[in-house]
């Protein structure tokens, strides 16, 4: 599996270099917004850098690109002949979705608050909700990625793609809903702690079905 | 003792069928496998690999069932397809540290060795790699983990001949230690004449035959004669003819037993020949 993991991480190196820029840019993305600060101390929505979920997207487009190189060479059909098995393989695209999701996240929160310091608005009572925030980026992207590892093991990652794009749409309205929530409902936030078992069960059945028909079953065949 | 054997293999793919192939391949023996585009030789090797599920039948590996979740027995299998399957931003010299956590008796000293020997370099994109040094480096990678047996879909295409004779010794090489075995699959039938011990015809699908190399090499004989003296041979045990123009070839799978009892000449059929004869010819 480390050798899998490792695999991925050289072959999506150049897409590192990318994030970082972008990444660099969005944290320093409020200092060029400056001017709207005045209104932060009043409007807790607008304390949210606007590239923080972009940070998530593209942290799960990464697991997506992995699948794509794969399919590029014909990967799979070399790595099941070696002594790699396909449940290590299956292992390995979680738990690296689970890593870049949680990179994507923590990015994504630190882009806020830089928004938070940078204007001036910084308080106590924000940096929980920016937890809250970040959570609800991580489990966001977790539920994305149940579809996406689902969708490119079953259906190849151009299906999957097209089928991401839709969903993403759908993913994008609820984690919009649920940050709002969680802002203007603050004293409920422990209920969106729920969301964490619940996006941790999905990936759950997510990886127990992809197991059964490709780890199991071996559905797919090369 | 066998080091591989394939019982009543059978796999339906819909358009193609393996029927019920079976083959036995002895410790220190080089198997070549050979047969038109098509014919099963690809399917025959995912099959044994596990890469696609047998409707019927067993693989047995050293007198074992090969089950292919299991490590220790797959570390001792050495792969190489026809195909590049690293991606081509990779440099050799990744594709080694990362066959280096995949194979626990990665031996990267004997890789690296492989690549001065292919004379590939080491930190260079396989982009930039021709056909031949993207296969040499696919072989470098079967060869640096000590496997007991190699299964090659045709390792050789693409490469010149002084490549492939040095190839050559280099499977001759592989085993001498007699507990090392390869099956190698090739449409590059002068390969076989010079290194395999045994070889495997498969035609649509089905074994048609596993002969000693030396069997094939210096028993078949094709008569190249008119009509008269091709109903008489065509009743000849295993004759398979080709109408010509003004004459006949009968392929006589014993043909010389034959020698100096007919009257047509009887020329040694080379493997590229016998192939033709049983894949166009026809046969009572």
């Amino acid at each position: 599996m480390k050798g899998l993991i490792l695999k991925d991480m050289y072959l999506l190196r150049k897409e590192f270099k990318y994030y970082a820029l972008l990444a660099v840019f969005a944290l320093l993305f409020p200092v060029f917004t400056k001017s709207s600060s005045d209104s932060i101390a009043y409007n807790p929505i607008s304390t949210f850098n606007s590239l923080s979920p972009v940070m998530v997207i593209l942290a799960i487009n990464l697991t997506l690109n992995s699948f794509v190189y794969d399919e590029r060479c014909g990967y799979m059909q070399y790595v099941f002949a070696t002594p790699v098995r396909r449940s290590s393989y299956v292992a390995a695209k979680y738990l690296s979705h689970i890593m870049y999701a949680g990179i994507g996240s923590l990015i994504g929160t630190l882009c806020n608050f830089m928004t938070l310091i940078v204007s001036g608005a910084m308080r106590w009572e924000y940096v929980f909700q920016q937890l809250i925030f970040c959570l609800v980026l991580f489990i966001a992207t977790l539920l994305l990625g149940c579809w996406e590892i689902g969708l490119s093991m079953k259906f190849e990652s151009t299906k999957a793609r097209m089928v991401m794009l839709a969903v993403i749409i759908i993913a994008g309205v609820l984690c919009g809903v649920s940050i709002f929530l969680a802002l203007h409902y603050k004293e409920e936030v422990q209920w969106f702690l729920l969301l964490l078992p619940a996006a941790g069960l999905l990936l759950g059945s997510s990886a127990w079905m992809v197991w059964k028909s490709f780890v199991w079953a071996r559905k797919k065949e090369f | 003792m066998d080091i591989l054997e394939i019982s009543d293999l059978t796999k339906d793919l819909g358009r193609f069928r393996l029927s019920d192939v079976s083959l036995h391949i002895p410790q220190g023996c080089i198997m070549g496998l050979i047969g038109e585009n098509g014919a099963g030789k690809s399917t025959l090797i995912k099959a044994i690999l596990g890469l696609i599920q047998p409707d019927a039948g067993e693989v047995f590996y050293c007198d074992k069932k090969l089950d292919t979740n299991d490590k220790t027995v797959m570390e001792q299998i050495g792969v190489c397809f026809d195909s590049m399957h690293f991606h081509e931003q990779m440099t050799p010299e990744w594709v080694g540290r990362i066959h280096a956590k995949l194979y626990p008796n990665w031996d990267a000293d004997c890789y690296e060795k492989f690549l001065q020997r292919f004379d590939l370099p080491m930190k260079s994109q396989i982009k930039g790699f021709s056909k031949g040094m993207q296969m040499k480096l696919n072989l470098a990678a079967a060869f640096s983990h000590h496997a007991r047996l190699l299964l090659l879909d045709e390792p050789t295409a693409g490469l010149d001949p002084v490549v492939r004779d040095e190839l050559m010794d280099i499977f001759l090489d592989f085993v001498q230690d007699e507990t090392h075995s390869i099956l190698l699959s090739t449409h590059i039938t002068a390969d076989l004449e010079k290194a395999a011990d045994y070889v495997t015809f498969l035609h649509n699908g089905s074994l048609l035959f596993t002969r000693p190399t030396y069997e094939l090499q210096y028993q078949f004989r094709i008569a190249r004669c008119g009509e008269q003296e091709f109903h008489r041979l065509k009743t000849e045990k295993g004759a398979v003819w080709r109408k010509q123009d003004y004459s006949y070839e009968v392929l006589l799978p014993e043909g010389a037993a034959l020698e100096g009892k007919v009257s047509c000449q009887l020329d040694r059929a080379s493997i590229d020949e016998i192939m033709l004869m049983y894949v166009k010819g026809e046969q009572s």
